[in-house]
């Protein structure tokens, strides 16, 4: 899929672990996981939103479009 | 009565056992059963009951492989996993079953028409199984879809 999901990246950048994310946004670290392998099919906005709260970043940092052909 | 999902199940795990039990009556007692329905048909259907016969044992191999699958079905959707591949599989395979119970029907009908009616049921009870299979499958990619929304 061209929509890659950078939130491993962020995460490392604020310091911050899967359980304690996975705690704050409360969400199953089993769901945090298909989220951060970009297994996930769709992000609802909630997500989305207590997303960016948490990591204090906005949605671009964590999904990004990449071309099929970079892709 | 208290009806619930859980008694509906069950009572129809039941049926699907009944009818096991009908199948297996029907395939011991056969020669005795078509004998006495030709006596009564008779002189129509004069030595006609080696077809009977074919007939019966030959339709007897589709029902059965369809009462197994429908125990399979039943089985998965007792502990809850009802849009799965594996069930829409099994009513592939049901529709499948339909189709050649239908054609042995179809077959049987050129020595007693009356078969030609039950191969029109049987074929359409291939077709509606075949809109429930296309239907799991829907069902079953927006399930999937709805597990991997986060």
């Amino acid at each position: 899929m061209p929509i890659v999901v950078n939130l491993d990246v962020v995460m490392a950048k604020r310091k911050i672990s899967a359980g304690d994310l996975a705690k704050a946004i409360d969400i199953t670290p089993a769901n945090l996981s298909v989220l951060k392998n970009g297994k996930a099919k769709a992000v609802r906005f909630t997500t989305l939103e207590a997303l960016c709260k948490t990591l204090e970043c906005q949605p671009g940092d964590i999904l990004e479009y990449v071309s099929e052909e970079e892709f | 009565m208290n009806w619930n999902k859980d008694k509906s199940l069950k009572f129809t795990r039941v049926c699907i056992y009944l009818f096991a039990v009908i199948l297996v009556g029907m395939c011991i007692g056969a020669p005795w059963l078509y004998r006495g329905f030709l006596e009564l048909r008779s002189p129509l259907l004069d030595g006609r009951l080696p077809y009977f016969l074919v007939t019966n044992y030959t339709t007897a191999v589709p029902v059965g492989i369809a009462l197994y699958k429908m125990n399979g079905l039943l089985k998965n959707i007792s502990a809850n996993e009802v849009f799965i591949s594996e069930n829409t599989e099994y009513l592939r395979q049901l529709s499948w079953c339909c189709v050649a119970a239908g054609m042995i029907f179809a077959a049987s009908g050129f020595y007693y028409f009356p078969f030609w009616f039950l191969c029109g049921t049987a074929m359409f009870m291939a077709l509606i199984l075949r809109v429930i299979k296309n239907v799991f499958a829907q069902a079953e990619e927006i399930k999937r879809e709805n597990d991997y929304t986060i």
